[in-house]
């Protein structure tokens, strides 16, 4: 199949998984009855249906879709920048969160909850939030300058500097939840992953994000197919080697670390993502940014809704991805192996 | 096309090049040959500014190293480095077309006029029906054949390449130096490779460097420069060196 046909695939199944979503949850809303609220906030065209219970508009305009477009968001956001870092450091291993971004995020959040464990108030949340924020550049950011060598930053050091941040932000983070959360369920849930707290407010944020990354993503996909060759053949087909990748990494942290503070450590969404639509697509950036940025919103969506619906609670939204995504990703293995 | 005056380049505090002076003329095909750590990769990275030299001078077309745009120098000047080996499985085709990157402008995302150029690289290089290939597919000599089609996509003057005939057998190693010699023949594309294969070198090129221990040891015609006392000084053997039609080097110990 061609690649403008699996786009339109992609389309197609965002949308659709877009509606089931928004029908799965404690209340069951029939999928036209969604159709119907949708429509009704089309100006001029839409009016609202009478025969409906009163509180389902609510539910779905106030609850429902924030959530949805959150793991949207979330999921676009996670896959373009696994993506990206996986053609920039030529390795089909890399994700986002392995250069310390995630680390750094929950790192910052444990600090700021820890600082406001008896606080309350609308600006406690967004304290924790741009704390999170602010971990995640930083330990992307030590990562890059404590790499760097003269004036050029080569990848492995990057990865290992990443690698090493993770670990010790990781056990610090740990290491503060064990002494001084008193119940760390909460806690969990938060650091895990999900997206169903999300409203309006934090869509705000991430949206101009996530719009405004993927149009550069696609720009420097010329420059991610060249650096899949290697850096000697990239700077040979005329790429500023290192002005592209200070560009490139700069864009894929900044997608990755705007999802921790709001959603969490969605683990395994930017790894497999990429890997699924290069299988159908092919290495080509061109198709694979935007393909992985389509595939990786229905992805997290469909995610999501399991996640609040396979039990009475929600479940972390990061255990989700990794339990389904690493069977997911094991049968893809099997296929290809027999399909040799 | 290159001149390379003085040029010293250090790696962790000590020079591997220590005042290299080479001039390549237009049209010329030169090899670089020498023991392993000469200095012979070094040189050519040196000549691509992805080192950047201590001290000394390398002039493309009469133009400083450091006043190129990395773009425009690649409209150039075309690099088929050492063991190339791509992340991901891309097409043959695809991999030619990275070729016309440098003539694409920042914002475009597909070359409209750059079909005609990957189909002749193609053609030069045997590959038209492999195109749609993987790369991955391909055998060893054919993957090497396609990293030469990329940088004839470039449409440039000036070809730099790193051992290309690196882990090929024989009848690979002569078609891949024969396709060069081809494309400097009919094109006059001005060519710098780094060769090992001494028999190789000397059939195929015009001009040939032996570079010993950081420097330049002799530069000139195959014919002058290549004699039992030069490759015997240079690589630290005894050769026998037979002048027929191929000049061949017979080792002797």
């Amino acid at each position: 199949m061609n690649r403008r046909g699996i786009i339109l695939i992609g389309v197609l199944l965002l949308a659709t998984s877009s509606l089931l979503a928004l029908s799965v949850g404690t209340a069951r809303i029939p999928l036209d009855s969604i159709a119907g609220i949708l429509i009704s906030r089309v100006p001029f065209i839409g009016s609202l249906p009478e025969s409906q219970p009163s509180g389902w508009e609510t539910i779905v305009m106030d609850i429902r879709l924030p959530v949805v477009i959150m793991a949207m968001l979330a999921g676009a956001a996670l896959s373009a920048s696994g993506a990206s870092l996986q053609g920039l450091f030529k390795n089909p291993l890399v994700d986002p969160f392995i250069i310390g971004i995630s680390a750094g995020g929950a790192f910052g959040w444990v600090l700021a909850l820890i600082v406001t464990i008896d606080s309350t108030g609308w600006w406690v949340q967004w304290f924790r939030a741009s704390l999170s924020f602010a971990g995640a550049i930083t330990a992307v950011t030590a990562a890059y300058l404590i790499a760097r060598t003269g004036s050029r930053v080569p990848v492995t050091n990057l990865l290992l500097a990443g690698v090493a941040i993770s670990a010790s932000l990781t056990a610090a983070t740990q290491f503060g939840i064990y002494l001084l959360v008193e119940d760390p369920r909460p806690v969990m849930i938060s650091l895990l992953g999900t997206c169903s707290n999300s409203r309006w407010g934090e869509i705000l944020v991430v949206a101009p994000v996530v719009l405004i990354s993927l149009p550069a993503l696609i720009f420097l996909s010329r420059d991610l197919n060249a650096f899949s060759m290697g850096e000697e053949e990239a700077r040979g087909v005329g790429v500023n080697v290192e002005r592209s990748k200070f560009l490139i990494l700069a864009v894929a942290s900044l997608l990755a670390a705007v999802t921790v503070p709001f959603c969490g450590m969605i683990g395994f969404v930017g790894l497999m993502v990429p890997h699924m639509v290069r299988r159908f697509m092919g290495p080509d950036h061109r198709w694979l940014i935007p393909g992985s940025f389509l595939f990786g919103s229905s992805f997290l969506i469909l995610c999501d809704m399991f996640s609040r619906s396979i039990m009475d609670r929600i479940v972390p939204l990061g255990m989700v991805t990794g339990f389904l995504g690493g069977l997911f990703f094991l049968y893809l293995i099997a296929a290809g192996r027999r399909s040799g | 096309m290159i001149e390379v005056e003085d040029l010293r380049c250090a790696y962790n505090g000590s020079d591997v090049l220590k005042g290299v002076d080479l001039e390549v003329e237009e049209g010329t095909f030169m090899g670089l040959l020498g023991p392993n750590g000469c200095g012979k990769t070094t040189l050519l990275r040196c000549i691509t500014g992805s080192l950047r030299p201590r001290r000394g001078s390398v002039r493309i077309m009469g133009r400083e190293i450091s006043g190129w745009g990395r773009k425009e120098l690649s409209r150039k000047l075309s690099i088929v480095p050492q063991d190339t080996s791509p992340g991901f499985d891309f097409s043959v085709e695809e991999v030619v077309a990275m070729g016309r990157y440098p003539h694409m402008g920042r914002f475009q995302l597909t070359d409209p006029d750059g079909g005609a150029s990957v189909n002749r690289a193609l053609r030069w290089t045997g590959l038209s029906e492999l195109r749609s290939k993987k790369i991955s597919m391909l055998s060893g000599g054919e993957r090497q054949r396609a990293f030469i089609a990329r940088a004839f996509a470039q449409d440039a003057d000036i070809l730099l390449m790193d051992e290309p005939t690196k882990n090929l057998d024989i009848r690979h190693s002569m078609d891949i130096m024969s396709l060069v010699r081809k494309k400097n023949g009919k094109e006059g594309l001005t060519i710098l490779a780094v060769l090992h294969d001494l028999d190789l070198s000397v059939r195929f090129c015009d001009k040939v460097a032996l570079m010993k221990d950081g420097k330049v040891y002799d530069i000139g015609p195959v014919r002058k420069v290549i004699n039992e006392d030069s490759v015997g000084d240079v690589f630290d053997i005894d050769v026998k060196v037979h002048r027929g039609k191929h000049m061949h080097i017979e080792v002797l110990g």
